[in-house]
C-alpha cells in the first residue's frame, strides 16, 4: 500500500501506526469516544506534493495538526523535525488591526525575529504573491483571494521545508482558486518545499499533487496511497487536460465506492 | 474636540442644537436668580460662580486640594486599571477561576459600596489608602467586567495560529491579546473614570482634611455656595475630559472592529 521503504534520508515525516481518538465530555466522564485516526501509517519524502483526500470530517485536519505538533496522537508517532513547519489554515486568520504588512510579519515576530529586519524580506514575498501594491490594507478590505495569499506568504517567511496546507482554497472561487494553484506550485519549486495538503477536491488534488492519499470515513484508515505521475506543468494542452479529467475522474470513482 | 462630539451625537449637526438649548438654559438660570426667585444662600448663578471661579482658582489657595484629589484619584484608577486587567484576563482564560470567582464578583458589585464608608476608613484610616481602596475597588468592576468580554470575544484560532508558529506565550500576550482587547479594555476604562472619582470623594467628604471633596462639604457648610459650584465644574470637567481622552484612544485601537464585523 503504502510507498516501499524508500532512502530514509529522502524522508522528512514518517508516520508509524498512528491513533487518534477523542473522549467526549469535559468533565471527565469520558463515555463517549469518538474514534478519528486509526492505525495510520505512511511516509512524506522530501519536495514532494503529497495531498491527504477523503470524505468531509473524516479527521485530515486532526491528522494535520497533529503532523504539525499542534494536537497529541493517542498512540504511534510521528518523526520529523517539526522546526521546519509552517501551517496554512482554511480560514486566513489575518489579524484584523494590523495591515497586511503587519499580517505577513506575524510569523517572523512569532519566531522571536525582529520586525525590522524581517521587513524588507516581507515585503519582497508579499511582492511574489501579488500583493506589492497592498501592503497598507486593512484585512477587511481585501478579497478572500488576497486574504489567502497574504496567509500563504505568512507562512513561507518563516522558511519552513514542509508546508502543512488545510483546504486552504475551499472558499475561493474557481478563477481563483486556479491563479492560486499555479503560484503556489510556482513557490513549491522555488522555494524547494515539502507540502502535504488536505483537501476534498479531486480536481485540485490531481493538477497539484505527486502522491494522494486516501483515507476512508471515520474512524480514517489508509485505502489507498496512488502516485500521480502526469507530467508537468499539468493541463496544459488538450492532451494533457483530458488526461486530468480522466484521473479525477477515476478518483471520484473510488471515492464512491466503499 | 468638535470632530468627535459630532460623531458621538451621530451624523452631522446634533451641536449647535445641544449648544442653543445650554445657552438658553443659562439665561433663564441667570434671569431667575437676576429676579431674585432663587436663593442666593442655597444656590447660584451662573455670572457668580464664574466671578467666584476666577476668584478662588486664581488665588491658588486650594491647589493643594486639587493636588490630593488628582494623587488620590490617579492612584485608585491606576490600581483598578492593573487588577481589573489581570483579573479580567484570568477569568477570560481560566474555566475554574471564572466559576469560583464570577458569583463574587457579581455578588461584590452589587453591593453600593458607599455603604463600606465606615469599614474602609476602620481599615485604611483618614488618607490616601481609603480614597485608593474605595476608588480603586469602585472603578475596578467595570474593567474586569470589560476585560473579560475581550478574552470571551477574542478568536481562540488566532492564539491556535500563533501556537503553530511557536510564538511564546509572552509573545501571544503581546501580538495577539493584548491587540484585541484593548479596545474593550478601554471602555471599562472609560466607565471606570466616574467611579474612581466618586469614590476619591465619598472618602474626602467624611474622612478628610484636605481635597476637593473636603472643600466642597466644607463650603457647603459655610454657605459658599458659588465655591461649592466652582468645585463642582471642575470636577465634571475634569472627568469628561478623562473620558474623552480614552475614548478618542478607545476610537483609534479600535478602529478596526466596526468595519471588521
Amino acid at each position: 500500500m503504502s510507498a516501499p521503504a524508500s532512502v530514509d534520508r529522502d524522508v522528512v515525516l514518517k508516520l508509524d501506526r498512528l491513533r487518534k481518538e477523542f473522549v467526549e465530555g469535559r468533565d471527565g466522564r469520558g463515555d463517549r469516544r469518538l474514534e478519528v485516526l486509526d492505525d495510520l501509517s505512511f511516509e512524506v519524502r522530501q519536495g514532494e506534493f503529497l495531498s491527504v483526500i477523503g470524505p468531509s470530517g473524516c479527521g485530515k485536519t486532526t491528522l494535520l495538526q497533529i503532523l504539525g505538533g499542534l494536537d497529541e496522537p493517542s498512540a504511534g508517532s510521528v518523526r520529523g523535525s517539526r522546526e521546519s513547519m509552517a501551517f496554512v489554515f482554511q480560514r486566513p486568520l489575518l489579524l484584523p488591526w494590523r495591515n497586511v504588512l503587519g499580517n505577513a510579519l506575524f510569523s517572523m515576530e512569532c519566531q522571536g525575529r525582529c520586525a525590522a529586519d524581517a521587513r524588507g524580506e516581507a515585503e519582497e514575498m508579499l511582492r511574489k504573491v501579488g500583493l506589492g501594491q497592498f501592503l497598507d490594507y486593512l484585512p477587511h478590505q481585501l478579497s478572500e483571494g488576497m486574504k489567502q495569499r497574504v496567509n500563504l506568504a505568512r507562512a513561507l517567511l518563516v522558511k519552513p521545508r514542509i508546508l502543512l496546507m488545510d483546504e486552504p482554497f475551499a472558499s475561493l472561487d474557481v478563477d481563483t482558486r486556479a491563479s492560486m494553484h499555479h503560484e503556489l506550485l510556482k513557490l513549491w519549486r522555488e522555494q524547494e518545499l515539502t507540502v502535504v495538503f488536505v483537501s476534498h477536491n479531486l480536481e485540485e488534488v490531481v493538477f497539484l499533487s505527486d502522491r494522494v492519499v486516501f483515507l476512508s470515513d471515520k474512524p480514517s484508515r489508509i485505502r489507498q496511497v496512488v502516485e500521480i505521475d502526469l507530467p508537468r506543468p499539468r493541463g496544459v494542452g488538450a492532451d494533457a487536460k483530458v488526461a486530468l479529467v480522466r484521473l479525477s475522474d477515476s478518483f471520484v470513482e473510488f471515492m464512491q465506492s466503499r | 474636540m468638535s470632530g468627535s462630539r459630532e460623531r458621538a451625537a451621530g451624523p452631522g449637526s446634533g451641536y449647535p442644537v445641544f449648544f442653543a438649548s445650554l445657552a438658553v438654559l443659562l439665561a433663564s438660570w441667570e434671569a431667575a436668580d437676576r429676579a431674585g426667585w432663587i436663593s442666593p444662600v442655597l444656590f447660584s448663578s451662573p455670572s457668580r460662580i464664574v466671578s467666584s471661579g476666577v476668584d478662588l482658582l486664581g488665588s491658588g489657595m486650594i491647589n493643594d486640594d486639587l493636588a490630593t484629589t488628582l494623587a488620590g484619584f490617579s492612584a485608585a484608577f491606576f490600581m483598578a486599571t492593573f487588577f481589573g486587567v489581570i483579573a479580567g484576563i484570568a477569568i477570560g482564560y481560566s474555566e475554574t477561576l471564572y466559576r469560583i470567582f464570577h458569583p463574587y464578583i457579581v455578588a461584590v458589585n452589587a453591593v453600593p459600596k458607599i455603604v463600606l464608608m465606615p469599614l474602609v476608613i476602620l481599615w485604611f484610616g483618614l488618607g490616601l489608602p481609603s480614597k485608593v481602596f474605595l476608588g480603586g475597588v469602585m472603578a475596578g468592576f467595570p474593567i474586569v467586567v470589560g476585560t473579560h468580554a475581550g478574552v470571551r470575544g477574542l478568536d481562540r484560532e488566532y492564539i491556535q495560529l500563533a501556537r503553530a508558529f511557536r510564538a511564546s506565550r509572552g509573545r501571544i500576550l503581546r501580538s495577539v491579546i493584548l491587540p484585541s482587547i484593548a479596545p474593550y479594555v478601554l471602555s471599562g476604562m472609560r466607565v471606570g473614570i466616574n467611579y474612581a472619582m466618586v469614590g476619591v470623594l465619598i472618602v474626602e467628604f467624611f474622612a478628610s482634611g484636605k481635597g476637593v471633596g473636603y472643600r466642597m462639604v466644607l463650603y457647603t457648610q459655610n454657605f459658599q455656595i458659588d465655591r461649592f459650584f466652582v468645585l463642582l465644574v471642575v470636577v465634571v470637567a475634569f472627568t469628561l475630559g478623562c473620558t474623552e481622552l480614552v475614548q478618542r484612544l478607545e476610537r483609534r485601537l479600535g478602529s478596526w472592529r466596526p468595519a471588521a464585523l
